[in-house]
């Protein structure tokens, strides 16, 4: 356990405790783009920045690092919102809206920081919506092991996408992607006879129920549910709605 | 040869091996027979050194003479050169050659004659060791040391280069070559070459200047196995070629200070990570590790010890950022050059999560020399927090480009005006780059101070890897800031946000500023995302971004203003605040300027004094370069 | 032609066949073919067992690697700061009139291709261009012609 001290308050913690999560044990927000606790950390989108000090060699050493990622020490110091921290992260937001102009999430935390909407122009002039923050890739790599999409180019060029247009071939429909991107860049859109997932581009067919024709789900989803979960025909060929209109006529006879 | 080889690696006794193995290399290096060394570095190459050593193959087909590709001594402008050694006289360097001269002077050389045309100078006792004083003078040729290029160095790193044969591995041995590696292997505990490494005040030549033998103590105790090594040999700053030099001209230099390093913290696996940009550095590193291995100077029990090291070659993919620590292990683990969080520090966690040190060329090369002139000795050269010597890459405007390598502490003038001889066409000097992209422009009233890590740092520059360009009075520093960060939005992995979109918005603003798009409160936007992209970014190559615009805003801030408020270019260099016109009273109608123009921008009949067509014109100069009675000038 | 399955196999059973292996078999791969065909990322992500997202994730990275065929003959043009002091934009101005293309473009007759490289170590003879491995120093605009000429003729 050490002992550190976050906006004035000194709270202990178990060593290797990331500054975000210390933070948050006290119920201080620090607001974050880019980290999911269920996925590796990458680090990048740099929203979660705070001011470190710690004293090193009878020195105190103080700078700028992202919360996400830096593991709490004895005798560390934690500024989640000082003036520093709020000119920077306002200049963060600021370029980040030159990506994402219609994100929700951001143009709120700019209400809150004072950051302007129309300040920068990307190289896209924002219309991806995309802030490069890799949930999406992280989740479809590390959870769902489809590997669609990637990153690529590098740089202010860098973009997400499916090589080759593979989505065409290994997506399975989960849509995991579009729920895990903040900005809602990944457009999905659910037909009568397809879902179609925009940005790689996906279009895959839909299993209809079979009492009512609605969507149940796409079908090589459902296929890749049938072979790795073992549950009972109808969870896989009837809707929701007349799953349950089945078990409640079977259960309460 | 190979016979000669084998009976001696068969004496298991390695002191007695080195002393056959340096007997048989000074025969070498100054053999009984004319011996001929053609410069043949990717610089030498460039200038014309193949014609030249082919030309010499021919002139002197049918004669009993030794002719051999060297690396480069460093006056890299005077290439192609060759040193010509006859038996029994110091060996004399040629300059500035081509065939035609090759053919007259190569007779003369085989008669014994050492003619002044084209000679450079004669080398000394920085290369002749103890022949220096049984070599025979050549009169009527200066000394090489006395040069005004070479007086004031001091050759530790490059000692080697552009002399020894860089894969004749009795040569290397002759000039004292591994036998660092033997006092190590045989007298060291590996504590004690930390020791050592520490109290020497050896610090990281590849720009960050850490202190090696602390590196070094804290990757041996961190825990975990395998260890790694690394030779960091992506040298990207542009305008920095010395590890260039140091891999093409002296490949065991590195080889022993690396095997030292890999017994000093307990690793068996080194790597070295070469730009593919450097095809024959690449392949010289090949040949030289397969040689050291023949030779029992690598592989498995070197010098018969119980202590193994391997070293594997991996080549970049061209991406500047595979030169910071963590994305050059990344990219060797085939994966993209991403920097890693750096507060998990590499000699702890570092290739495949294993502890690993990684060095620089030119640190891990003056590793043996340290060992060999002892700590003492080394700590007499150089300043209080910079000892010992650095190469630089001296190039730009100044008269003798090339290669130094110089004590730390000598002051910048010495270098620009005294070793490089001035700046051309008697210009005045306007700044000096050192850093690389990472680093800053230092002006002119700064020139007095000594080139040391931290007294660069003050001035808001920094030593990097030792690239140091020299800008005279017709440079314009806004445009080299923009070029600086034109390069730096290129090589930009795109992982943080403040380096990916930062520097490309910090890199517009000055675009517009060069193209007289300049607005008011550029200068304070520039400053405030400055300190965004220098605080909030995750590795150093988008914390040091802004360092070009900082120091040029720093000391050349007038430069800033003209261009915003006045739409003008000091120094004549951007395009659209520049004009180029034509004086009549100097015209006369000669029409060159018309002739050359490639836009047609220029009219005028015979006897009429010519006019350039604003509308049509580009800019490009061509009609100022032609015309011979001053009569363009720009604005 | 080359035959694009063996020439991979040949290049893959060279080295170990895991993701480390990722970079030396696109060099490799790079070099023979002259860029990475589509067909070739496959076969490598099969084979290395890598996803074919991160094989193309990587040959996008590195400036080493295009997806797109080079020219026979492959200018890279140095723009290192010594360079871009004296004049490396107006030689790649020149080279791009002269051969009727824009950067990274191929010609018309397959012969030249031309890029921009992030200096090539040969700062005191700036500008400097490279063609295929060797390299031309002290280059003027005017001599950028000549040079086209002497490789076109071969």
């Amino acid at each position: 356990m050490v002992t550190i001290e976050i906006d004035g308050i000194k709270t202990r913690v178990e060593e290797g405790t990331t500054v975000l999560q210390a933070a948050r044990q006290i119920g201080i927000e620090i607001p974050t783009l880019c980290y999911h606790e269920a996925l590796t950390r990458y680090a990048s989108c740099r929203i979660c920045i705070v001011e470190l000090s710690i004293e090193k060699r009878g020195r105190m050493r103080t700078w700028i690092d992202a919360s996400c990622v830096y593991p709490c020490q004895e005798g560390l110091i934690v500024k989640t919102n000082s003036e520093k921290v709020k000119k920077e992260r306002k200049v963060i937001l600021e370029l980040l809206l030159s990506r994402a102009p219609e994100s929700k999430i951001l143009n709120e935390l700019a209400e809150k920081y004072g950051a302007r909407k129309d300040r920068f122009e990307s190289v896209d002039k924002g219309k991806s919506n995309c802030i490069l923050c890799s949930l999406c890739v992280r989740t479809c790599h590390e959870l769902i092991h489809a590997d669609v999409i990637g990153t690529a180019y590098r740089g202010i060029r860098k973009k997400v996408l499916s090589p080759y247009n593979i989505a065409q071939d290994v997506c399975i429909g989960c849509t995991a992607c579009a729920f895990v991107c903040p900005t809602g860049a990944i457009k999905v859109k659910l037909g009568k006879d397809r879902l179609d997932i925009e940005s790689w581009p996906a279009s895959l067919e839909i299993v209809k129920c079979k009492k009512c024709g609605k969507p149940v789900g796409p079908k090589v989803y459902i296929e890749h549910l049938r072979k790795e979960v073992p549950l009972s025909d109808e969870v896989f060929e009837l809707c929701y709605e007349c799953r349950r209109k089945m078990y409640t006529t079977t259960t309460w006879k | 040869m190979n016979t000669e080889k084998s009976s001696v690696l068969e004496k298991k006794d390695f002191e007695k091996i080195l002393e056959e193995l340096k007997l048989e290399g000074k025969k070498h290096l100054f053999p009984d027979k004319l011996k001929i060394s053609v410069q043949s570095a990717t610089c030498g190459k460039a200038s014309g050194a193949d014609e030249i050593y082919s030309t010499l193959e021919n002139t002197l087909k049918d004669e009993d003479v030794i002719l051999e590709r060297v690396g480069c001594i460093g006056l890299c402008q005077q290439e192609p050169m060759v040193n010509v050694y006859v038996p029994g006289w110091k060996p004399v360097v040629y300059a500035n050659l081509t065939p035609k001269i090759i053919e007259e002077l190569a007779p003369q050389w085989l008669e014994g004659k050492f003619p002044e045309k084209n000679a450079l100078g004669q080398l000394g006792p920085s290369y002749l060791d103890d022949m220096e004083g049984i070599l025979k003078p050549v009169s009527g040729i200066k000394r090489i040391e006395d040069l005004g290029f070479f007086k004031k160095q001091l050759k530790i790193v490059l000692r080697n280069s552009g002399f020894i044969n860089p894969l004749d591995i009795y040569e290397y041995v002759a000039r004292g070559g591994f036998y660092s590696l033997y006092r190590v292997l045989h007298e060291y505990e590996p504590d004690q070459v930390i020791d050592d490494i520490i109290k020497s005040g050896l610090r990281g030549r590849g720009g960050g200047g850490f202190p090696t033998g602390v590196k070094w103590q804290s990757c041996r105790k961190a825990p975990g196995f395998p260890k790694y090594v690394i030779c960091n040999a992506d040298e990207g700053d542009p305008g920095a070629y010395m590890d260039r030099a140091t891999l093409e001209g002296d490949p065991f230099g590195i080889l022993e200070g690396m095997v030292i390093g890999a017994y000093a913290i307990g690793s068996n696996q080194g790597y070295i990570y070469v730009r593919a940009e450097y095809p024959l550095a690449v392949q010289t590193l090949h040949k030289a590790i397969k040689i050291a291995g023949e030779f029992g100077f690598l592989g498995k029990n070197i010098m018969g010890k119980d202590f193994s090291f391997d070293i594997k070659i991996n080549r970049g993919g061209g991406a500047f950022v595979c030169g910071e620590s963590t994305a050059l292990m990344a990219s060797i683990e085939g994966k993209v050059g991403e920097p890693r969080v750096k507060h998990i520090h590499t000699v702890v966690s570092g290739l495949r999560e294993k502890p690993t040190v990684l060095n620089n060329v030119e640190t891990w090369a003056n590793v043996p020399r340290i060992i060999e002139m002892g700590v003492e000795n080394y700590n007499k050269i150089g300043t209080k927090g910079s000892k010992g010597t650095k190469v630089f890459s001296l190039v730009g405007n100044v008269n003798n480009n090339g290669l130094v390598e110089v004590p730390m502490g000598i002051t910048l003038r010495e270098m620009i005006f005294n070793i490089g001889g001035g700046i051309p066409e008697n210009k005045k000097f306007k700044a000096v780059q050192t850093g690389g992209p990472s680093g800053g422009c230092i002006p002119e009233s700064l020139l007095d101070m000594p080139v040391d890590f931290d007294e660069l740092i003050k001035v808001g520059s920094m030593m990097g890897s030792g690239g140091m360009i020299v800008m005279d009075e017709d440079t314009c520093m806004v445009d080299v800031a923009r070029y600086f960060l034109s390069f730096l939005v290129e090589e930009s992995c795109g992982k943080c946000t403040p380096c990916r979109e930062g520097t490309y918005q910090l890199y517009k603003i000055v675009d517009r500023i060069t193209r007289g798009e300049g607005r008011e409160d550029d200068i304070e936007l520039m400053e405030e995302l400055a300190e965004t992209i220098k605080d909030a970014s995750l590795c150093a190559l988008g914390k040091t971004a802004p360092n070009p615009v900082l120091t040029t805003l720093r000391y050349f801030k007038d430069e800033y203003i003209a261009h915003i408020k006045e739409k003008k270019c000091p120094a004549g260099v951007c395009k659209e605040l520049i004009t180029y016109f034509i004086i009549e009273d100097k015209c006369t109608a000669c029409g060159m300027c018309k002739k050359n123009c490639p836009v047609g921008a220029i009219e005028g009949e015979k006897k009429v004094p010519h006019k350039i067509i604003q509308e049509k014109c580009t800019e490009c100069g061509i009609c100022l370069s032609v015309c011979k009675f001053d009569a363009v000038v720009k604005k | 032609m080359i035959d694009v399955r063996e020439s991979i196999e040949q290049i893959i059973s060279k080295y170990e066949k895991n993701s480390e292996s990722l970079i030396p078999v696109l060099q490799d791969m790079q070099e023979i073919f002259h860029y990475l065909p589509e067909e070739g990322l496959r076969k490598v992500s099969k084979e290395l067992k890598v996803p074919l997202q991160q094989v193309f994730s990587v040959a996008t990275f590195y400036n080493a690697f295009s997806l797109t065929p080079k020219g026979k003959y492959i200018i890279q043009v140095c723009m290192g700061t010594a360079c871009h002091l004296k004049g490396a934009q107006e030689i790649l101005n020149e080279l791009c009139i002269k051969l009727n293309v824009e950067e990274k473009e191929v010609t018309k007759d397959g012969l030249f291709s031309i890029e921009t490289v992030r200096c090539l170590g040969c700062c005191s003879l700036a500008p400097v261009i490279n063609i295929n491995g060797k390299t031309f120093g002290n280059l003027k605009p005017e001599k950028v012609g000549e040079i086209i000429d002497e490789y076109r003729k071969k």
